[in-house]
């Protein structure tokens, strides 16, 4: 068999009839089904390597931050020495955001005014996770939980190189702002988290709580109540 | 209809800024591309055909677009690329087979592929288009698809250390 052939049998790019074929034979053939089975879980992982930058981005900025982006471009690239990499893809979030809520901004979208909702893994954690039991294994960890001036739900968020915080709304959970996480490289090209919250996270939390967070006990309540 | 198009545009946009990042060299580059890809697609809202898939029309121009600049990228990464900027790849201590792929480093490895490696990649391994769908997009014949689709996924993961 051709390694053309493999793959498009992998791929799922084969008819009915022929992918049958293939598959026999590839199930006949130890060597074959290790090599199908690795470059299967390779391109999982290659597709994964990109979720972080499907996650609803927020529009949500404060619009006396939103600048132009030009100038953020171009101070961006000032400040940054071209070795950070990690610092440039940090930075670069919350420019990405701008860009974004640039784009709402221009009426591009029909959610007028009401910004993006969390989907995927974000979604998920923050419909499913409590604070004070974290999911092993999650990239996602959810800090406070909290009730808003409205009286609707917020948690505040943290994923590898960024922090945020989302409300619930419509039954979903819209993001209220998502923050570029200062952190370090470790050396293996992996990101650690800074100590303590962002300032702007903070900030943000700060204006819209409503009394105390959520203990616990509260917080899983919330969570049986569908966060209502 | 302009509200069809608006709402396509705007559920379109984390594919493309995906897109962009399987395409551009860092993070900085895809959010410009997606950035420009928006404004050409605003400004050229008239030539989309209602009824024709928005999401390939859109990746076509952020394809085009990258393309145009491309080159020039290359011959700019060559000067301005760290030494250091590969080594980090292939030395992920853990395990290779059950390690997740940082974004960083996949952009790393993906920045060398040649480009009609990558734009394949991208478009099959990362968008999950079909080798027709693809073939058509960038207007080559399937057979070349799968070829550079072949020799692009092999060098990625050599270049990712799973090999």
């Amino acid at each position: 068999m051709t390694d053309e052939k493999f793959f498009a049998w992998l791929d799922g790019e084969l008819s009915a009839a022929e992918a049958a074929e293939v598959a026999a034979e590839v199930a006949a053939d130890s060597e074959l089904a290790a090599k199908a089975e690795h470059h299967r879980a390779f391109a999982a992982r290659l597709k994964e390597a990109f979720d972080p930058v499907m996650v609803a981005p927020a529009p949500a900025i404060p619009s006396a931050q939103v600048i132009d982006l030009a100038a953020a471009r171009q101070r961006r690239r000032g400040w940054l020495p071209a070795r950070a990499q990690w610092a440039a893809l940090a930075a670069t979030l919350a420019v990405g955001l701008l860009t974004t809520s640039l784009f709402f901004e221009r009426g591009v979208t029909m959610h007028g005014d009401q910004p993006a909702f969390a989907s995927g893994a974000l979604g998920a954690a923050l419909a499913t996770q409590l604070a004070s039991a974290p999911a092993p294994g999650s990239p996602i960890r959810i800090g406070l939980t909290f009730r808003d001036k409205r009286g609707a739900i917020c948690r505040s968020f943290t994923q590898r190189a960024s922090s945020g915080l989302a409300c619930h709304e419509q039954g979903g959970w819209r993001v209220r702002g998502v923050f570029a996480t200062a952190g370090a490289p470790d050396g293996g090209g992996d990101y650690r988290m800074a100590a303590g919250p962002d300032p702007r996270l903070a900030a943000l939390i700060d204006e819209s709580i409503a009394g105390d967070p959520l203990d616990a006990p509260a917080e899983a309540r919330a969570r049986a109540a569908d966060w209502r | 209809m302009n509200l069809d198009f608006d709402q396509g545009l705007a559920t379109c946009l984390p594919r493309l800024r995906r897109f962009a990042h399987a395409l551009s060299r860092d993070a900085a580059d895809a959010d410009d591309l997606t950035q420009l890809t928006m404004e050409r697609a605003l400004r050229s809202r008239g030539q989309w055909q209602a009824g024709t898939r928005l999401d390939s029309w859109l990746f076509r121009i952020m394809r085009n677009l990258w393309i145009d600049t491309a080159r020039a990228r290359q011959r700019a990464a060559k000067v301005e690329a760290p030494p250091e900027a590969g080594l980090n790849i292939g030395h992920d201590p853990r395990a290779a087979t059950d390690a997740a792929i940082d974004l960083g480093r996949a952009m790393t490895a993906m920045e060398r592929l040649p480009a009609e490696q990558r734009e394949v990649v991208a478009l099959i391994l990362v968008e999950g288009l079909g080798y027709r769908e693809a073939a058509e997009m960038l207007d080559i014949p399937i057979g070349t698809v799968s070829s550079r689709l072949l020799r692009g996924r092999t060098a990625l993961m050599k270049l990712l250390g799973e090999e």
